[in-house]
């Protein structure tokens, strides 16, 4: 067995044109990967319009409690509501969720395992965070945050900056990878076979089900074996698949949107207004 | 070969040696805080003997596993034995024993905590328990990796007669394993006794201080899943054009990342202690306190991630 997290099936499109460097190189598989966590998330979100016409009903009233949480984590952290950020947000965190979740799916793995999707989500909210802090600052007022305190830290800063980034994204791409090679481990240790055997498991399961019901057949010794081996790989399997698809990536994109909504609310805070508030009151 | 030999039988006592020990005083501490709790209060004596008895179980499983990995080596065992083979035993058994010790004493310093609330507040004993239980699987982690590891070196081992080159990879894959399970486990532990008091002494604010136990348990794990990462590579290095150089790659990468992740794993087990304190104390301000203590973790684990890196462009260089 031979994992190489930086190789991966590639095609350079440009090369006509001689530009022939690793960096015009496309990841096909992961390029395919981000499409399908795309397309779940928009038949998601068509799924959701029409149960939000709906009143009352149990789906559109969970969906509303979500919504909630993202309004009240973006108002209580910045401080104050605003549609721009709001969407900025949700869909970060969303679109994060579902590459990390996309491995669930049989013979699909995580988009996020590709270090060039993590560095791509790191990049996007640093940016963005740099775009709304020169629009509520200004460009002058934007330059002066980095000479601020004392003029000779300004290239600390700027690794500060960068660092921030690059922390960000490889938080989310080891996390991610490990526990996909864990998991991957763990099948193999399970079988030899290539098939994913999480889904012959539960053929096998429904098939003893399905035979036990229109055969009525007595309990023989072998056939419970199969049965109680098949339950136990369903049971350790799913377990450790849902510890590290569904928690860790929860968990994962819940610490990425979070850092990018703590870097906003620095970035838009308005310290001026709140010294002349203080000096009024003090008055 | 006496040397290999030794340092064969070495691997296996320190696996067994070190789990025992580690175990050995978690569990007084859980017995000790039993008979407190009896103490303070004998009306949650039973629930919270149940919760012991459920807790204990799980806490030895790190004692298990490395007997596990003891036996597969002793039994498949055959002399004579190369120096590398002997190596990559002393690798394996560091890994599985130190991880298994320290795991032991932070996974039932939680059941002694979890103990003590329930005498505190014996009504609502049941959640404590199902809430320590989720908590002991999440410190259990570290110990499922690194028996992962142990075994993966064991089958190297097992397959044929090691070089020297060999050996010392695997070896060092044991190391960073043992070293990056150090810190993150202790600071499991600082963090869970803390969030089980916690949850003793305001049951009101359990629906607070659950989500945030178990996003600050994962987050606080990290350093781990980059350790084994980090040994999953280098059990699979490709050899590079000199035997030393390999050796010199190995062991250089296996002190970047085992001892770079020490430092954050403990000290992120502060932070998320103290927060589960202030919840616990002011329910009203868990925004605030959840938004701090995630920016302090991400600036704290940052220095994790460069030696993540760093491990990573010395290994893929």
């Amino acid at each position: 067995m031979n994992i190489k997290p930086f190789d991966h099936a590639s095609i350079a499109p440009l090369s006509k044109f001689g530009l022939n460097h690793p960096f015009f190189n496309i990841h096909i598989s992961t390029l395919v990967y981000t499409w399908i966590a795309m397309a779940l998330l928009i038949c998601g979100g068509l799924i959701a319009r029409c149960y939000l016409q709906k009143k009352l009903h149990p789906i559109g009233i969970s969906l509303e409690v979500i919504i909630k949480f993202f309004i009240n984590l973006c108002s209580e952290t910045i401080g104050f509501f605003k549609y721009e950020y709001f969407a900025f947000i949700a869909s970060l965190f969303l679109f994060t969720l579902y590459c990390n979740m996309v491995g669930l799916l049989p013979f699909i793995d995580e988009a996020t395992k590709d270090l060039n999707t993590a560095l791509a989500l790191g990049v996007s909210s640093f940016f963005y965070v740099q775009y709304q802090s020169i629009k509520k600052n200004g460009l002058v007022g934007y330059l002066k945050d980095y000479v601020e305190p004392v003029a000779f830290l300004l290239p600390l800063e700027i690794i500060g900056k960068v660092a921030s980034v690059v922390s960000m994204s490889f938080r989310l791409f080891g996390n991610i990878l490990g526990g996909s090679i864990v998991y991957i481990l763990l099948v193999q240790a399970v079988s030899s076979f290539q098939v994913p055997f999480l889904i012959f498991s539960y053929a096998a399961l429904c098939l003893y089900f399905i035979i036990k019901k229109v055969i009525n057949l007595k309990e023989h010794k072998a056939v419970s074996y199969i049965f109680f081996t098949c339950f136990f790989i369903i049971f350790f399997l799913t377990g450790a698949q849902i510890f590290f698809g569904v928690f860790e990536g929860f968990v994962q994109a819940f610490v990425i949107t979070m850092l990018t909504v703590t870097y906003l609310a620095v970035a838009v805070a308005e310290p001026v207004q709140k010294e002349k508030k203080t000096k009024e009151s003090n008055s | 070969m006496i040397l290999a030999a030794f340092l064969s039988y070495l691997g296996n006592i320190f696996a067994m040696a070190f789990s025992a020990i580690g175990v050995g005083i978690g569990q007084g501490l859980a017995g000790e805080g039993i008979v407190e709790g009896l103490e303070r209060q004998p009306m949650g004596g039973e629930q919270s003997f149940r919760t012991f008895i459920i807790g204990l179980a799980l806490t030895e499983s790190g004692a298990i596993l490395a007997l596990v990995v003891v036996l597969m080596s002793l039994v498949n065992l055959k002399f004579p034995i190369t120096f590398g083979c002997g190596i990559a035993d002393l690798g394996a058994g560091l890994a599985i024993g130190l991880t298994a010790g320290v795991v032991g004493i932070s996974s039932s310093l939680a059941v002694r905590n979890a103990c003590l609330s329930i005498s505190r507040q014996p009504l609502f004993g049941a959640k404590i328990t199902t809430f320590m239980l989720l908590m002991q699987s999440i410190i259990e982690a570290p110990v499922i990796f690194a028996f992962i590891i142990a075994l993966i070196i064991k089958t190297h081992v097992v397959h044929g007669f090691l070089g020297a080159e060999e050996g010392v990879k695997l070896f060092a894959a044991g190391i960073v394993m043992a070293l990056g399970c150090l810190g993150p486990s202790i600071g499991q532990g600082i963090f869970v006794s803390s969030a089980c008091k916690s949850v003793g002494l305001n049951k009101s604010a359990y629906n607070k201080i659950f989500p945030f136990s178990m996003l600050s348990a994962a987050v606080i794990e990290t350093p781990v899943m980059f350790a084994f990462l980090v040994s999953f590579f280098l059990i699979y290095l490709e050899p590079k054009s000199l035997a030393i150089v390999t050796m010199v790659t190995a062991v250089s990468v296996a002190i970047a990342m085992g001892v770079g992740a020490i430092g954050t794993g403990v000290s992120n087990g502060y932070i998320a202690s103290k927060a589960c304190r202030v919840i616990a104390d002011k329910p009203q301000h868990y925004t605030i306190v959840l938004r701090n203590s995630l920016v302090s973790f991400a600036i704290v684990e940052s220095a994790a991630i460069y030696s993540f890196i760093i491990a990573l462009l010395i290994l893929f260089r």
